[in-house]
């Protein structure tokens, strides 16, 4: 059976990792069923918006790059 | 006079109505033995908060409420009408709370609690959408991370999917939005 681990941490960033019982892709897919059902509003792939300081000035992030490293 | 009053949250967390439960409970379990947390009734018209300020209009009644333990003020959390969702963190009335601070690394800010709400909400959210989907969770578990200054929140599921072995280990790193649920 195909285990998964799910990091999130406190700046937003989440990682994914397969630990066990995955072959080739095969974690691709199943990361992708898992974040295909999140509910909606749940996007992984736009800037994040976060506020400093003042509270009043938004300041995008740069869009971080989905990776694979193998 | 200084005033109490909500701001909204810096990383645009938004819940959705149907995910108000699971986010109180990050509430609780965030909070846990640093102090007392109350969920409104969503008919009424909120809980009304206690500051040592003045509380502003738009902030008097929050739809969680939470007492530090020690203080003798309270932190309101509330629902926007656009899913997103604002706190009235008053640092000077609020308090340092050893409790809070033993659990996130010596800290008991706002800035601090924000994110780990984020954080909290993001990973049970995904806890959540796993079991529906038939996936088995060992469990959201904080942890430490190195250095000891920061957490992060980590889950283990056994997805029922794959085959074979995995023999060698993949990283995924989404890029992400703490966009919430609407």
């Amino acid at each position: 059976m195909g285990r998964v681990k799910i990091i999130v941490k406190e700046n937003g960033e989440i990682d994914i990792e397969a630990i066990q019982g995955f072959e080739g892709k095969s974690c691709q897919e199943v990361i992708d069923f898992l974040v295909s059902r999140m509910p909606s509003g749940f996007a992984f792939d736009t800037l994040e918006t976060v506020r400093h300081g003042n509270f009043a000035q938004e300041v995008p992030v740069p869009k971080q790059k989905y990776v694979q490293e193998n | 006079m200084s005033t109490t009053q909500k701001i909204k949250n810096r990383q645009g967390l938004k819940v959705a109505p149907e995910q108000r439960e699971l986010f109180a409970d990050c509430v609780r379990e965030l909070i846990g033995e640093a102090g007392k947390v109350e969920v409104s009734d969503s008919t009424s018209a909120g809980l009304a908060i206690k500051s040592r300020h003045h509380v502003a209009q738009n902030s008097r009644y929050a739809d969680i409420r939470v007492r530090l333990t020690g203080s003798n003020a309270d932190i309101g959390i509330y629902y926007e009408e656009d899913g997103s969702v604002s706190l009235a963190w008053d640092g000077y009335v609020v308090g340092k709370n050893k409790a809070l601070m033993d659990k996130l690394e010596g800290r008991s800010d706002r800035n601090t609690f924000e994110a780990n709400l984020n954080a909290s909400f993001v990973a049970r959210t995904f806890e959540q959408t796993a079991q529906d989907n038939g996936m088995l969770s060992h469990g959201v578990q904080r942890v430490t991370c190195e250095g000891g200054k920061t957490g992060q929140f980590v889950i283990e599921l056994d997805t029922g999917l794959g085959s074979g072995i995995f023999e060698q280990k993949e990283k995924q790193s989404l890029g992400t939005s703490l966009g919430g649920g609407l």
